[in-house]
């Protein structure tokens, strides 16, 4: 192991990639403190980017938007009351009081450290049980493979929103999207309807900078009038770094349990810190001697939230790199890099590029060090940008996703998928069918596919996918996660007062 | 609740219409599984989702039916009203496809110097001030972008039927 991150560690320390992980995190920042701007957003419109870079560069501008962008979100949450992203939530309910109260700096400081020793310990995580689980995946033959992205599907349309229907619905829709173009088996030509466009089946990049990035920004169009500019300016950003650590050290407790919710969350497919930070504050106030002080601007909710949505980082990328399923959005488009770059992800990734695998893990702990200093010292600057109207920014990243969708294939045609698919999400954001479902059906379904067929082809009998062990494990888990909210919905539903 | 009924049919009458397209596909030349299978497989899972939220809806509608006045909620119940609402929305898309189409006439760089002050125009204010905003972004976002993409990435962005 100690050799294998001695490996890691050649691959990422040149110029190069260390200044990609530095301008990632930036960029990850300035995404995240922007309300209204998700993280997912900002990986989308980052990767077409990534193209003309080495597969282990592009990695490292990722992981630092990825980074970036979970600890950026608490910047507006604390200073305007509005958090820059679905992962920061909790963290406005302690630390715009906080800054209120006349403490704004300590307040980000707080969420800064917190977010730095969340994502560190990660990192542990993502490095000690990354290749263990790796190593039991690749016992797994085609059964256990098609069972697994089952799980991971159902999983995720039952986390995703608060419709199992709608959710499953996204994830069949995205399986579909991705049996255009060709049988991956035979290569028959499917669903053309005599197109040229999709002889090729709907490229990935454009369906995922559609669904996530176009949709979003034309959400945030809908509120451009809203968006409130009471910052709080007059206050001064002052901090000791030094009180801070000991706050929060103090707070060990808390810590350790609110980074363990986000690995925990992160790992789930679909879950996401948009729980964890949630979960990991309710679990904080729930343990608390003096829960009535939560929402007065104590530390320990900053600290609960902020540890929990930057571990969710590395408990997301666990099985992403260990099993190619991805566990939230962020780490389905770095998959999406991956595939970009000729590299298939799955359990053999570990064993045919570790280089990468390793290099991945020393980018991501770098990445958090960035974020540090990126938060500590560019604070002040990064203020300024909450400033910059949705009439500038708007028309601009539609064009750059114009851009994004045509520069990997050069072909004019990816500009329109862009466009249908950012018309079908803003749709199905507006009758809260999830996205993510989708996105993974897109990038699972050939995957889903040639295992499933690959498997009848070697054996024809369909009881081999519940009489192997570990393919019955996975169905179980895909049937459970399934009927869980149904038993959920049953056992909280109110009891009827029977007559006398 | 009717726009859940209304999903629930467009899925069912979209899975049919593709496991029509999906039939016709060729059968396999050896054995049984040909590229329509998994296909079939899942359309036919989307059908009966499609099926399921109609129910689901239906019974909500009937619980609703029951409840008190002051449970129902306020619908939407015009397209005046959709439109007032979504009006930033549906302009901005309709630029945007406007932008597409002439971008593959006109190219990149012709058809971004219309789009970006346009837009910014229809849904900023409508300043002096802003005009320098609107002429600055502009000039960054066409002959910035590029430039840019055409020395750092080697891409050459769309240069249009015309040209």
């Amino acid at each position: 192991m100690l050799e294998l991150l001695a490996i890691g560690f050649q691959e990422i320390f040149h110029p190069y990639p260390l200044l990609l992980i530095f301008l990632g995190t930036i960029g990850g920042v300035v995404v995240g403190l922007i309300p209204g701007f998700t993280v997912t957003m900002g990986a989308a419109l980052v990767l077409p980017l990534t193209f003309g870079m080495s597969s282990i560069e592009g990695l490292c501008a990722m992981i630092g938007v990825f980074v970036g962008g979970m600890a950026g979100g608490q910047i507006s949450g604390i200073l305007i009351g509005i958090p820059g992203t679905p992962s920061s939530v909790a963290t406005v309910f302690d630390g715009f009081p906080m800054a209120k109260k006349g403490e704004p700096g300590r307040a980000l400081a707080i969420g800064t450290w917190s977010s730095f020793f969340g994502g560190l310990f990660s990192a542990a995580v993502l490095i000690f049980f990354t290749p263990p689980l790796a190593n039991v995946a690749l016992k797994f033959g085609p059964w256990e493979l098609f069972s697994l992205v089952l799980f991971g599907l159902t999983v995720i349309a039952s986390l995703s929103g608060k419709s199992l229907t709608k959710g499953i619905i996204s994830g069949l829709l995205g399986l579909l999207a991705a049996m255009f173009g060709a049988d991956p088996m035979t290569g028959v030509p499917r669903f053309n309807f005599g197109l040229h466009g999709l002889s090729g089946g709907f490229s990935f990049l454009p369906v995922l900078i559609g669904l996530f990035a176009f949709s979003q920004l034309m959400t945030t169009l809908e509120k451009k009038d809203k968006v409130s500019q009471a910052l709080i300016l007059n206050a001064k950003l002052t901090w000791s770094n030094f009180q801070v650590i000991v706050d929060i050290f103090r707070r060990t407790t808390n810590l350790l349990r609110s980074s363990m919710i986000g690995v925990f969350i992160g790992a789930l497919p679909g879950a996401g810190s948009s729980i964890s930070n949630l979960l990991a504050y309710d679990q904080t106030v729930k343990a608390s001697k003096r829960p009535e002080q939560f929402g007065t601007g104590i530390p320990d909710g900053i600290i609960a939230s902020e540890s929990a949505n930057n571990a969710t980082c590395g408990g997301s990328l666990t099985p992403t790199i260990a099993l190619g399923i991805p566990g939230d959005a962020v780490s389905a488009i770095m998959m999406g890099a991956l595939i970009l770059h000729g590299i298939q992800p799955g359990p053999l990734l570990i064993v045919n590029h570790p280089k990468l695998v390793y290099g991945v893990f020393v980018a991501f702990v770098l990445a958090h060090f960035c974020m540090l200093a990126v938060m500590l010292y560019g604070i002040h600057a990064f203020v300024r940008l909450t400033r910059i109207p949705i009439y500038v920014l708007f028309p601009s990243i539609l064009a750059l996703c114009a851009v994004g969708s045509f520069m990997i294939h050069n072909r004019f045609f990816d500009i329109w998928v862009l466009f249908i698919f950012g018309v079908l999400g803003y749709l199905m954001e507006k009758f809260k069918i999830p996205l993510t479902p989708m996105i993974l059906g897109v990038i699972l379904g050939p995957m889903a596919e040639s295992n499933f067929t690959q498997a009848l082809m070697t054996d024809s009998r369909l009881t081999l996918f519940l009489t192997r062990p570990i393919s019955l494990f996975f169905i179980l888990l895909s049937v459970f996660s399934v009927v869980y909210p149904f038993l959920r919905f049953y056992y909280n539903r109110p009891k009827q007062k029977t007559s006398g | 609740m009717k726009a859940e009924k209304l999903i629930g049919v467009i899925i069912i009458a979209f899975s049919a219409f593709m496991y029509y397209q999906a039939d016709r596909l060729p059968p396999p030349k050896f054995g049984t599984l040909g590229a329509a299978v998994f296909p079939k497989i899942v359309l036919t899972l989307l059908m009966l989702a499609g099926g399921s939220l109609i129910l689901q809806n239906f019974l909500k509608g009937r619980r609703a039916a029951k409840a008190p006045e002051t449970l129902r909620t306020q619908k939407i119940t015009s397209i005046n009203q959709v439109l007032g609402q979504y009006q930033w929305v549906i302009l901005a898309f309709f630029c945007f496809f406007a932008y597409v189409l002439l971008m593959d006439f006109a190219g990149y760089a012709i058809s971004t110097f219309i789009f970006i002050p346009t837009l910014m125009w229809l849904i900023g204010p409508r300043t002096k001030s802003s005009l320098a905003v609107i002429a600055v972004t502009t000039m960054a976002m066409t002959f910035g972008v590029y430039y840019g993409f055409k020395t750092l990435f080697n891409v050459f962005l769309p240069a249009g039927r015309l040209f």
